[in-house]
């Protein structure tokens, strides 16, 4: 459309149930960083539900205790784009044949996440490129009914932050989404070219 | 679990690529090459480093009493994006922050292009002087950032529990601004009638899902098409949208 102004979009991963662990992951950096961008429109991993009746409890770590802070103190909106609460590890197979391969996997990811202990690290291009290759090998152990779920999860995401996008187009968005999500919503992403811009974090 | 420092691979290769692994992964003060990775840009791995475009608005404080003002110091050097100055400061502070004494109190000398936030209990002791908002003690601590970052941008600032005061005081004024009301879109009439409800620009945009700077993008647009000033006007007229459901 002449003259439409095209939304730059970012994309930062964070580590969702991992900050659980016993791992050196500063919340404070990522709320950090955060702040520094001062998106216009945070889209984060967490429902409409949850959002607007405050009920925190089940939301991530990195939502709950960094996220929403910096939205509370600047201007940065944030915008929930979930539509449902489960994360990676809720759709992985817990029983059978195909349990095996998918704890070993997860257990490459949480070793290689555990190694990249730093937001930075977490959206740098070399643990890109191994979660990115992590995660495809996890999925593909599982069965067609759970990727196609996750699959449904992370389209429903994308829908959510498209209409955002709609809704108020031409803004500096950021999307904070757990690291297994992001070589899922790239390319569903990629298709929106009209609509957006895909930019590095630096670039926001 | 850390990889563990000693002990070779059948050929001590293992432990050379293991050990690349894991520099690669670490960005530290030795190991760098995530940084060289990301092309283009340099940066340190420690707190204060900058991404994007965000510089810190220059606060300058004035209150009558030295508790005072360091308690505002205080408090703005724990919000993000914001740098406490001292009064004559160069270059200039962006917003003064100013405590009154009482209603006739007067703003100390200030650069013209300063915007002056007045800090009151209520409207009772509000002064007369040319101001850029008003924020009451009532208000959360953190919403002191917010109301610095609107007045900084030229927007006013004016605390719901003031704006409710001041509706209460002139409500029954006639006005008549129907056309007006008319031209509005749909959603410069969603913003205007939480703006009557006495919410912030943060708190419209949150409830609304839009950037703040849309909002303020729609209140502008609102203001001129209704011919009024200042965003009390703006909430009148949008107190009679919400007391009449016919509009």
């Amino acid at each position: 459309m002449a003259g439409r102004q095209l939304t730059r979009l970012a994309l930062i991963g964070t580590m969702s149930d991992l900050h659980l662990a016993p791992v050196a992951y500063d919340l404070d950096r990522l709320g950090t960083i955060v702040a520094q961008l001062a998106p216009d429109l945070l889209c984060a991993e967490i429902t409409r539900t949850m959002w607007e009746s405050r009920q925190l409890d089940a939301t991530s770590v990195e939502v709950r205790e960094a996220l929403i802070p910096v939205v509370a103190a600047t201007d940065v909106v944030l915008v929930p784009v979930a539509p449902s609460p489960e994360s990676f590890d809720d759709f992985a197979p817990r029983h059978g044949l195909r349990a095996w391969p998918a704890r070993t996997f997860d257990r490459i990811l949480r070793w290689g996440q555990r190694q990249a202990n730093t937001v930075e690290a977490i959206n740098g291009p070399l643990f890109s490129v191994f979660c990115h290759s992590v995660c495809g090998l996890n999925e593909w152990s599982w069965s067609a009914d759970q990727r196609a779920a996750w699959n449904e999860q992370n389209e429903a995401i994308v829908a959510n932050v498209i209409e955002a996008i709609r809704r108020d187009p031409g803004r500096r968005v950021l999307l904070a989404v757990q690291c297994q999500r992001i070589h899922k919503l790239l390319p569903s992403l990629r298709r929106y070219d009209e609509l957006l811009e895909l930019v590095p974090l630096e670039r926001l | 679990m850390p990889i563990p420092a000693t002990g070779a691979g059948r050929n001590g290769a293992g432990l050379q690529g293991r050990d690349a692994l894991r520099k690669a992964f670490r960005p530290g003060r030795r190991h760098r090459s995530w940084q060289r990775c990301t092309k283009g840009h340099r940066r340190q791995a420690a707190g204060g480093e900058r991404y994007g475009q965000a510089r810190p608005i220059r606060v300058a404080v004035a209150a009558p009493t030295l508790l005072e003002q360091a308690a505002l110091e205080a408090l703005l050097a724990t919000l993000p994006g914001l740098e406490v100055v001292v009064g004559q400061a160069s270059p200039a502070a962006h917003v003064l922050l100013w405590r009154p004494a009482d209603a006739q109190d007067s703003p100390p000398a200030h650069d013209d292009l300063t915007a002056v936030l007045a800090v009151i209990d209520d409207i009772t002791v509000a002064p007369k002087a040319n101001l850029a908002g008003l924020f009451t003690s009532d208000e959360r601590p953190e919403a002191l950032g917010l109301a610095v970052r609107q007045v900084a941008r030229g927007q006013e600032y004016l605390s719901p529990s003031l704006a409710l005061a001041l509706l209460q005081q002139q409500a029954g004024s006639p006005r008549s601004e129907e056309a007006g009301l008319e031209m509005l879109t749909g959603r410069e009439r969603d913003v205007l009638v939480l703006l009557g409800q006495g919410l912030s620009n943060k708190e419209i945009a949150t409830r609304l899902y839009l950037s703040v700077r849309t909002v303020e993008g729609h209140l502008s647009n609102a203001y001129a098409k209704l011919d009024v000033a200042s965003r009390t006007e703006a909430a009148l007229l949008a107190a009679r949208l919400l007391q009449d459901p016919s509009e």
